[in-house]
C-alpha cells in the first residue's frame, strides 16, 4: 500500500499564519470586538459631526439674542433720559449711569474694525452711532442739570433722532443676521439630512461587510470540520486511503485534524505490518504442512510396499546366514545388501541424511537389481572426495537411479550404463545421474519437471517414490525452484538428470 | 484562499469607512467655503467711507458704487453703500446724519441743493468728516470736492443732441426735470440757448422748448406724469429729453405702450439695459451718459487725497458720452467688462 505523508500547508502570508495560529474562540472574540469597535468608531464620528452641526445651529440663534439685549439696553437708557428730563429724579439719573455702563460693556463686544463684511461694518456703525448717541444723551442730561432749557431740548431732539437711527441699524443688523442665519440653518439642515443618509448607508455597509467577514471566518472554521467529518465517515467505512490535508491552522479544528490524520496513518501502518506478518506466517505454515504431507506420503508408500519390514529384515538376515552356512557367498551378500537397502529406507524416515548414506543406498539398490537382472546394469560412480558428510533430504538419489533403470536402460537392446557423478561446481553440489537408455523427448522432460507425469498403475517394480515427490521435497527443503534438471539428446540418446544443491544452504 | 478573502473584505470595509468620512468632511468644507464664505469674509481696511445715492437701485449708482469699491479696495479703504436699509427707508439727508453719527472717514453723496443737506454737509465737515458730492454739486456747502459734469457742459451736450433730432415736423420739445435735483435749471437754460442759437428765427418761433417739472410727492409720481404727457395728444412732444435714468426708461416704455415709436424722439440718460436695447433696435435715437466708473473712482480718490494731504481739488471732471446706434456695442462691452 502506498503511503501518503500528511502534508502541512506551507507558506502563506505572515498575517494568514498569525490568523492560523489563533484559536476559534480568540477568532470569534476578535471578530465581535472588531465589529463592535468599528460600529462604535463610526457612531462616534457620526455623533461628533451631528453635535458640531447642532452647535453651529445654536450659535445662529445666540447671535440674535445678544442684539436683542443691545436694543433693550438702548431702550432703557432712552427711557431714563426721558424720565430724567420729565422728573429730574436722582433715581433715573442713577439708573441712567448704570445703564450707560452696561450698554458700553455690550458695545465693546461689537466689531470696531473696517471690514468688507456687511454685518460687521454695520456693527461698527452701531458702535460708533451709539457712542455719538451716548455723547448727545450725556450732553442733554448736563444741559438739564444746568437748566439750560433751550440746549437740552435741542440736544434731546438730536438724541432721540440718533436713538431711532440706532434702533433702525440694530433692526437692520438683526434682519441681516436673520437672513444669514436662515441661510446657515438651511445649509445645516441639508448637511444633517446628508449626514442621515450617509450614516444609514455607512451603518448598513458596515453591517453587510461584517456579516460577510463573519461568514467567511465561520467558513474557515466549518470547512475543515466538514472535510474532517467526511473523511472520518470514509475511514469508518474501512477506507484508509484518505487524502486529507492539514488546515495549516493551529486552532481547535487544526489540532483535531492533525490528530486525526496522525491516527489514520498509524492505523494504516499497523494494519500493513500485521498483514505482512500474517502473510509470512501463513506461508511458513503452508510450507511446513506441505513438507509433512510429502514425507508422510513417502513413508506411507514404503509402509504399503513393505509390510512389517522388521520381519522382512530378520527373515532376510536368516536367509543370509543360511546362505553362508551353505557356502553360497553370493547369495549371502545379496540378501545382506537387500536387507541394508530396506533397512535404510525404513530407518531414514527422518528428514535428512548424508550424501554418503544416500550413495550407499544407491549402491545397494543397483547391486540388488544386478542380481535380479543378471548384471545388465553397468553402474559407475565418480564421487569427488570430501562430500560424504553433506546433508540433504533422504531418499533423493535412489528414486533418480530407479527412474534411470526403469525408464532408461530397461528394454534397450544395447548395454545399459548408469553413471553417478558427484562434484562441487562453484557454490553448488552437483549430482548427475547419467544413463545411455531410451532418452526422452523435450515434451516428456517438461511433463516430468512440471509434475504432470502420470505414474502408470500397476507398476509394481518400484520403490514407490516418484520424481514429482523428489522435486517437491527438494523445493520445500531448499526454498528454491529448478534444483532438478533433465537433459536428453532425444529418443535413444540417453538421459542426464542433474541435481543442483546449494552448498551454502547445506552448510548453514 | 478563504483567509485572504477576509483580508479583502476588511480592506473593503476600511475603504468604505474612509471614503465616507472623507466625503463627509469634503462636503462640510465645501459648503462652508463656497456657500458661507461670503458671509464670513473678514478683510480689514484702514478707512471707512460711505456712499449715499439718491436712487440706490439704478444702474448708474450701481456702476458708480462698483467702481468706487474697486478703487477703494486698492487703497486699503472700504466703501459702504447706504440706501437700502429696508426697514428705515431713509432720505439721503437722514443717511447723511447716520453716517456722521457713525463717525465714518468720508462721505460720497449727490447733493440736492436743499438747505438741510447743506447744513448736514457742514455738520459733517465740522465733525471732521470730508464730504465729496457727485453728479450734482452744492458749491455753497462745506463739501471738499465735486465729481461730475458742470451744468453748462451738460446743457450744451443736450442742446446739440436735440439739434441732431430736429426736423421739419418738429414743433414741441419737452425737457423732463426732477424738482428734487439741483442744477437742472442751469442745464435747461444752457440747453435752450444752444438749441435756439442754432435755429433760424422762423424755426425758433415754430419750435417750443418747455421744461416739465415732475413734482414727486410720492414714489410713483414721475411715471404717471410721463404717461399722461405722452398719452395726451395736446401735450405730446416731438422730442423728449430725459435727465435721469428712471425717467428715460419710463418714457421709453410709455412710447412703446402707446405705439408711438417714430413719433417721439426720446433723448435718454445713462446706459441701462433697456436704453441700450432700444438704441440697438433704433427705437431710441440716442442717450447721454456719464462715465460712472470715473465718478466712483475719482470720488474715492478725492477722499483719499483729502485724508492723506488734508486738501483736494474742489472739482473733478468726468467724461460725457453720447450713445448712438453706431457705438452701442462698445458700451455693452464696457458694461460686460
Amino acid at each position: 500500500m502506498k503511503k501518503k505523508e500528511p502534508c502541512a500547508q506551507s507558506g502563506g502570508r505572515p498575517g494568514a499564519q498569525l490568523l492560523g495560529r489563533l484559536s476559534i474562540r480568540t477568532k470569534l472574540i476578535m471578530m465581535f470586538a472588531l465589529t463592535a469597535t468599528l460600529m462604535f468608531l463610526i457612531n462616534i464620528v457620526l455623533y461628533t459631526e451631528i453635535n458640531r452641526s447642532m452647535q453651529q445651529l445654536d450659535e445662529v440663534y445666540a447671535s440674535n439674542v445678544s442684539l436683542n439685549e443691545l436694543t433693550d439696553g438702548l431702550e432703557k437708557i432712552q427711557e431714563e433720559v426721558e424720565e430724567y428730563l420729565n422728573t429730574k429724579s436722582s433715581d433715573s439719573l442713577e439708573n441712567y449711569y448704570r445703564y450707560v455702563q452696561q450698554y458700553e460693556e455690550m458695545l465693546i463686544q461689537l466689531n470696531g474694525t473696517v471690514t468688507d463684511n456687511e454685518r460687521k461694518i454695520l456693527e461698527k456703525n452701531i458702535r460708533n452711532m451709539s457712542r455719538t448717541y451716548l455723547g448727545l444723551a450725556g450732553e442733554t442730561i448736563q444741559a438739564k442739570r444746568g437748566r439750560n432749557v433751550e440746549r437740552y431740548k435741542s440736544a434731546y431732539d438730536e438724541t432721540f433722532q440718533n436713538y431711532q437711527y440706532i434702533r433702525t441699524a440694530i433692526d437692520r443688523l438683526n434682519n441681516l443676521q436673520f437672513q444669514d442665519n436662515s441661510y446657515n440653518y438651511r445649509i445645516m439642515m441639508q448637511a444633517l439630512q446628508y449626514m442621515e443618509i450617509v450614516s444609514s448607508a455607512v451603518v448598513v455597509a458596515v453591517a453587510v461587510i461584517n456579516l460577510l467577514i463573519l461568514m467567511l471566518l465561520l467558513r474557515t472554521i466549518t470547512q475543515p470540520l466538514r472535510l474532517l467529518a467526511k473523511t472520518a465517515n470514509k475511514v469508518a467505512d474501512g477506507d484508509f486511503d484518505i487524502d486529507l490535508q492539514e488546515t495549516g491552522n493551529q486552532d481547535e479544528v487544526g489540532v483535531v485534524t492533525h490528530a486525526f490524520i496522525k491516527m489514520v496513518y498509524s492505523i494504516r501502518e499497523y494494519i500493513d505490518k500485521t498483514r505482512e506478518s500474517m502473510e509470512k506466517e501463513q506461508k511458513m505454515k503452508e510450507r511446513e504442512l506441505l513438507m509433512e504431507t510429502h514425507l508422510k506420503d513417502a513413508q506411507l508408500k514404503y509402509l504399503q510396499a513393505q509390510i512389517n519390514p522388521h520381519f522382512l529384515f530378520n527373515s532376510l538376515n536368516a536367509g543370509a546366514q543360511l546362505a553362508m552356512m551353505e557356502d553360497a557367498e553370493k547369495t549371502s551378500i545379496f540378501i545382506e545388501k537387500m536387507a541394508d537397502f530396506f533397512r535404510y529406507n525404513v530407518r531414514k524416515s527422518e528428514e535428512t541424511s548424508t550424501l554418503g548414506e544416500e550413495i550407499e543406498a544407491v549402491d545397494n539398490y543397483v547391486y540388488i537389481l544386478n542380481v535380479r537382472f543378471a548384471g545388465d546394469i553397468h553402474y559407475e560412480k565418480d564421487i569427488a572426495p570430501g562430500l560424504e558428510e553433506i546433508r540433504l533430504p533422504s531418499m533423493i538419489l535412489q528414486p533418480l537411479v530407479e527412474n534411470a533403470v526403469n525408464h532408461g536402460i530397461r528394454n534397450v537392446e544395447w548395454e545399459g550404463h548408469i553413471r553417478l557423478k558427484v562434484e562441487c561446481e562453484s557454490s553448488f553440489l552437483v549430482i548427475r545421474v547419467i544413463d545411455n537408455g531410451q532418452g526422452m523427448t523435450q515434451e516428456r522432460i517438461k511433463e516430468v519437471l512440471d509434475g504432470q507425469m502420470c505414474r502408470p498403475d500397476g507398476q509394481r517394480d518400484s520403490t514407490g517414490i516418484g520424481m514429482d515427490n523428489v522435486i517437491s521435497r527438494l523445493e520445500l527443503f531448499f526454498g528454491q525452484k529448478n534444483l532438478l534438471q533433465i537433459e536428453s539428446g532425444g529418443v535413444g540418446k540417453g538421459t542426464e538428470v542433474r541435481l543442483m544443491i546449494p552448498v551454502e544452504i547445506m552448510s548453514a | 484562499m478563504k483567509k485572504y478573502t477576509v483580508y479583502y473584505a476588511l480592506a473593503a470595509l476600511a475603504l468604505v469607512v474612509l471614503l465616507t468620512l472623507f466625503g463627509w468632511r469634503c462636503y462640510i468644507r465645501t459648503i462652508k467655503k463656497d456657500e458661507m464664505g461670503e458671509l464670513n469674509s473678514r478683510r480689514e481696511y484702514a478707512r471707512h467711507y460711505v456712499m449715499i445715492p439718491d436712487e440706490v437701485d439704478s444702474a448708474l449708482w450701481q456702476d458708480i458704487y462698483q467702481s468706487a469699491r474697486e478703487t477703494a479696495d486698492g487703497m486699503d479703504a472700504y466703501v459702504e453703500l447706504f440706501g437700502d436699509w429696508a426697514v428705515g427707508d431713509y432720505s439721503q439727508l437722514e443717511y447723511l446724519e447716520i453716517a456722521v453719527a457713525a463717525k465714518v472717514d468720508g462721505i460720497i453723496i449727490r447733493a440736492d441743493g436743499t438747505e438741510k443737506m447743506r447744513e448736514a454737509i457742514d455738520e459733517a465737515a465740522e465733525a471732521g468728516i470730508p464730504v465729496v458730492t457727485v453728479l450734482d454739486d452744492d458749491t455753497a456747502s462745506a463739501r471738499k470736492s465735486f465729481v461730475g459734469i458742470n451744468s453748462y457742459q451738460m446743457g450744451t451736450t443736450y442742446g446739440n443732441q436735440i439739434l441732431a433730432c430736429v426736423d421739419e415736423s418738429t414743433r414741441k420739445i419737452t425737457v423732463l426735470m426732477d424738482q428734487a435735483e439741483s442744477g437742472k435749471e442751469l442745464i435747461f437754460k444752457e440747453l435752450k440757448t444752444t438749441v435756439q442759437s442754432a435755429l433760424s428765427e422762423e424755426k425758433q418761433e415754430q419750435i417750443s422748448i418747455q421744461p416739465l417739472s415732475i413734482v414727486s410727492s410720492s414714489t410713483f409720481d414721475a411715471e404717471e406724469t410721463i404717461r399722461d404727457l405722452i398719452k395726451d395728444e395736446e401735450t405730446r412732444p416731438d422730442i423728449l429729453v430725459c435727465m435721469n435714468e428712471t425717467d428715460s426708461v419710463c418714457a421709453y416704455h410709455s412710447m412703446v405702450d402707446y405705439n408711438l415709436v417714430g413719433n417721439i424722439a426720446i433723448i435718454g440718460y445713462y446706459q441701462s439695459d433697456t436704453i441700450l436695447n432700444a438704441i440697438e433696435k433704433g427705437t431710441l435715437p440716442m442717450a447721454v451718459t456719464l462715465n460712472a466708473q470715473q465718478i466712483g473712482q475719482r470720488g474715492v480718490e478725492a477722499l483719499e487725497e483729502y485724508h492723506n494731504m488734508g486738501y483736494t481739488n474742489s472739482y473733478f471732471s468726468v467724461d460725457l458720452d453720447i450713445i448712438k446706434r453706431e457705438n452701442v456695442a462698445q458700451f455693452r462691452r464696457e458694461e460686460a467688462g
